[in-house]
């Protein structure tokens, strides 16, 4: 279920009569239904103390609470609400307008008019909209996927060979990544706080670009390059010329709250390297008496 | 390839005015939602792994895992009669992978290969003591029902399927009660 529609059901189960004898998998489960999350609208309807399917009025007083869809997780446990990959991943690969997770269950207990549970927390549905869950906020992974974005990443910079950024025409010139101090490299964490929560992030590396300045680039690629002879990222030039090479890296992320286990972030941020400028000289033979 | 088959019937249900009952903070027990007691499957799978019948989430993992490689041979080997050991008899997504079985057994086709590649497989917590979610990311691909001969008959399309299998745990092994698409 899509967010912005009217939903007024957590599960639909759809039943499909009899045809022509098919196999595809995919198809067979479609036979059994389709389990939708509960939208942003449904939510909206709870927090205003609306029937959370129907909008209807409901003259009942409800308590709401939220954990991370995960095992051992539930409202009013002594045990920390953690977060699992099957939350992230419950919603992974959905637009803002879908929800982007993490998947969180949702509970509530009907209060009498003094405000007391009348019972207990009833699971009522998933959602992959935590951060508006009515009750308590739960930190949602659209928040998370901006303060990855925002990471001060690090700009990796070539380190060429031959040494001093020049080299001849059809010598093999090598190519390695080299990082600078400021920002983020793949494995420095970055540590900031949302809704109260420490949330360290951890980028990963995709892939590297290598960009040669002539037209030409090699990757995505995972290795990082290396000095001769060793080094399994060389280029030769064709013709002498000042080149201007650059390295790009494509970061993934991982993440991890109030010191739980890494989780991997369901997205990716290229940054273009510094620019390095690379002259390429042509060799002539000359022949030397003596 | 396209389903061939009509929607008849839409239904809606929710938990939503599920029947009050005490909530637990012990482990596989999230929910007071009421079901039926478990139910045996008629013949449970002797060869489900250790792993695979322990009543922890990692066991339904496990037990999830296990359907998928027992699919895909029952699909390509072909062989009927050993996804139904793993469902209760309402599944009806897994009477539907049993009877494709039955049939590619009883017309000699069988899939060219592995009709199902799993990417990731996660408890999603527990729904009631004896019941738990399980989230698969799966890839169907696009495999082609054969026959002796090597001809084709129908080939299917590649499709990423994210669904929420619900297991019951029978007191021997976890069955399958439903498997739908998570949207």
């Amino acid at each position: 279920m899509r967010g912005g529609k009217a939903a007024t059901a957590c599960i639909a189960l759809l039943v499909f009569s009899a045809g022509p004898a098919a196999a595809d998998y995919g198809g067979e489960v479609a036979q059994e239904g389709v389990q939708t999350s509960v939208t942003n609208a449904g939510l909206d309807r709870a927090k205003h103390g609306l029937d959370i399917w129907t909008g209807a009025a409901d003259k009942r007083t409800f308590a709401y609470a939220s954990v991370y869809a995960c095992p051992y997780n539930n409202p009013g446990g002594s045990a920390k609400d953690v977060l699992c990959a099957g939350a992230i991943q419950g919603c992974a690969g959905n637009t803002p307008e879908q929800g982007q997770g993490p998947l969180v269950r949702l509970y509530r207990r009907e209060l009498d008019a003094s405000g007391n549970p009348m019972g207990g927390w009833m699971d009522i549905c998933t959602s992959c909209f935590p951060d508006l869950v009515p009750g308590k906020p739960v930190l949602g992974l659209g928040q998370i996927l901006a303060a990855f974005h925002n990471t001060p990443w690090a700009k990796p910079t070539a380190h060429i060979q031959p040494k001093g950024n020049v080299t001849l025409v059809t010598l093999a010139t090598y190519f390695e990544v080299n990082w600078p101090t400021a920002g983020f490299q793949p494995g420095e964490i970055d540590t900031v706080t949302l809704l109260g929560t420490p949330v360290r992030i951890r980028p990963t590396v995709q892939g590297y670009t290598y960009v040669f300045g002539d037209g030409t680039n090699f990757g995505p690629t995972p290795s990082a390059g290396g000095a001769y002879p060793d080094g399994d990222i060389t280029h030769v030039y064709a013709k002498a010329g000042i080149y201007t090479t650059h390295i790009d890296i494509t970061y993934g992320g991982e993440f991890s709250i109030a010191g739980g286990a890494w989780l991997p972030i369901p997205d990716s941020v290229t940054v273009a390297g510094s620019l390095q400028p690379l002259t390429v000289k042509t060799a002539n033979a000359r022949l030397v008496t003596g | 390839m396209a389903v061939p088959l009509a929607a008849s019937m839409l239904l809606a249900a929710c938990g939503g005015d599920a029947k009050p009952g005490a909530s637990s903070s012990s482990t596989l027990t999230s929910s007071p939602t009421t079901t039926a007691p478990p139910t045996a499957s008629p013949s449970t799978d002797p060869n489900i792994p250790v792993a695979a019948r322990a009543h922890t989430p990692a066991g339904a993992e496990a037990f999830v895992r296990y359907f998928f490689e027992r699919l895909n041979v029952a699909w390509t080997a072909p062989s009927a009669g050993i996804l139904s050991p793993l469902c209760q008899p309402s599944a009806i997504a897994c009477a539907a992978n049993e009877k494709t079985a039955t049939r590619l057994v009883s017309e000699g086709h069988r899939y060219d290969g592995n009709p199902v590649t799993v990417k990731v497989i996660a408890a999603l917590g527990s729904t009631s003591t004896n019941r738990i979610a399980v989230l698969a990311n799966v890839v169907q691909e696009r495999r082609s029902e054969i026959d002796a001969t090597g001809k084709t008959y129908v080939t299917d399309d590649r499709k990423d399927l994210r669904l929420n299998f619900e297991l019951l745990y029978t007191g021997q092994a976890w069955s399958v009660a439903s498997t739908k698409i998570m949207k």
